[in-house]
């Protein structure tokens, strides 16, 4: 356990503080964000024509009121927590690497809803909305990371027991 | 009673059920939620930065450090830094922990719940503690920077704080006290694992 806890520690204080630098500012933070409001933009016009996107600002012509999608609102830490976790679970590196995949796109998929209900949640009462920006939907992406890398450990162990498992003996 | 570790399934959509139910206890009681990790912030803050820290003002769930430090206000008038936090921001890991262990239910959680939420109140201290020190340090740098004496260095270990303490120890901590308090759940799904490649 205290070496799980060591190599996690570490690969996390690693990564957050690599994210933190200005080229990885620029080539990916920035460039993930404003994806991230451009396909949000795209999901919400499929159902609503009102909704109006430039840059990372996501708007509703109606009432004018919007949200802005900034760093900390991209769940690229709540990434960086899933990826420390899964790379300090000695197991193979293939392993490790679809657990990062699969994960990190679960966490997106969750923080893409997120987006959408803060998007109609601020129309409908900002109070509400500050509740759920600041405190909710916080901890339930942490929710979702946790429930996602305890998935992950179980899909691991199955396949490690399924490798392992003794060959039939030939009659 | 303890409870033994459920499915995966079962204890999410538990964990999910008690966060609801330990929201809207914690909601009503922010205001109290953070007494103790700002006047702990404050205690620190006194103890590290003597010299321009006379004390902490409480109004509500926001947290005003009152300095010495001279700055021009917009203005141009010349006053106190006081900078504001609301501390609630890093207090939200105290439902989230009382989520998880009630949905997972270890062997004494009745003491394991309130041991655990007094371990929280130092990170949410370093948050505050951070977010003050932001203010200081980077958004009135220019202007407190003789004052203080912070240097590049110290600006840059600001901000890092600042940022560690607001995106990653409000949501990391409470998870990992709640592994240290209960790995069950965790057992259960390496169990379900192995029992699954068994039926195979």
């Amino acid at each position: 356990m205290f070496r799980f806890l060591g190599i996690f520690l570490l690969v996390l204080l690693a990564l957050f503080l690599a994210e933190l630098t200005p080229p990885v500012q620029r080539l990916v933070i920035v460039p993930w964000t404003a994806f991230l409001a451009s396909v949000t933009a795209f999901i919400l016009r499929l159902v609503d024509s009102n909704v109006l996107a430039h840059g990372n600002v996501l708007q509703d012509m109606r009432s004018g009121s919007g949200i802005i999608i900034e760093a900390g609102c991209n769940a690229v830490e709540a990434c960086i927590m899933l990826a420390a976790a899964v790379f300090a679970y000695p197991t193979a590196l293939l392993s490790r690497m679809a657990g990062l995949l699969v994960g990190a796109v679960a966490v997106q998929l969750v923080n893409l809803v997120r987006i959408v209900s803060l998007f109609y949640l601020v129309q409908w009462s900002v109070p509400a909305f500050e509740f759920a920006h600041l405190y909710l939907w916080q901890a339930l992406i942490m929710l979702d990371v946790v429930v996602v890398w305890l998935l992950w450990l179980r899909w691991v162990t199955r396949r490690q027991f399924a490798a392992a498992a003794p060959v039939p003996a030939p009659v | 009673m303890a409870r033994t570790a459920g499915t995966l399934k079962g204890f999410f959509v538990s964990a999910l059920l008690w966060l609801m139910v330990a929201l809207a206890v914690w909601y009503p009681l922010r205001h109290w939620m953070v007494l103790a990790p700002a006047w702990l912030a404050g205690q620190v803050m006194a103890v590290v930065f003597p010299r321009w820290v006379t004390g902490v003002q409480i109004e509500g769930s926001m947290q005003v450090l009152v300095t010495t430090l001279r700055v021009w206000s917009a203005d141009n008038r010349l006053g106190d830094l006081a900078p504001e936090v609301n501390g609630l921001v890093y207090a939200y890991g105290a439902p989230l922990l009382a989520a998880l262990l009630l949905a997972s239910r270890p062997r004494r959680w009745w003491w394991k719940l309130p041991a655990g939420l007094l371990v929280l109140v130092p990170f949410q201290a370093w948050g505050i503690c951070f977010t003050w020190l932001l203010q200081v340090a980077v958004v009135a740098g220019e202007q407190t920077r003789s004052q203080t004496r912070f240097g590049p260095w110290e600006t840059n270990l600001v901000a890092a704080g600042y940022q560690f303490g607001f995106l990653i120890l409000p949501t990391l901590v409470p998870v990992l006290l709640w592994l240290a308090f209960d790995r069950r759940v965790l057992a259960g799904a390496m169990i379900e694992g192995a029992l699954a490649a068994e039926s195979r």
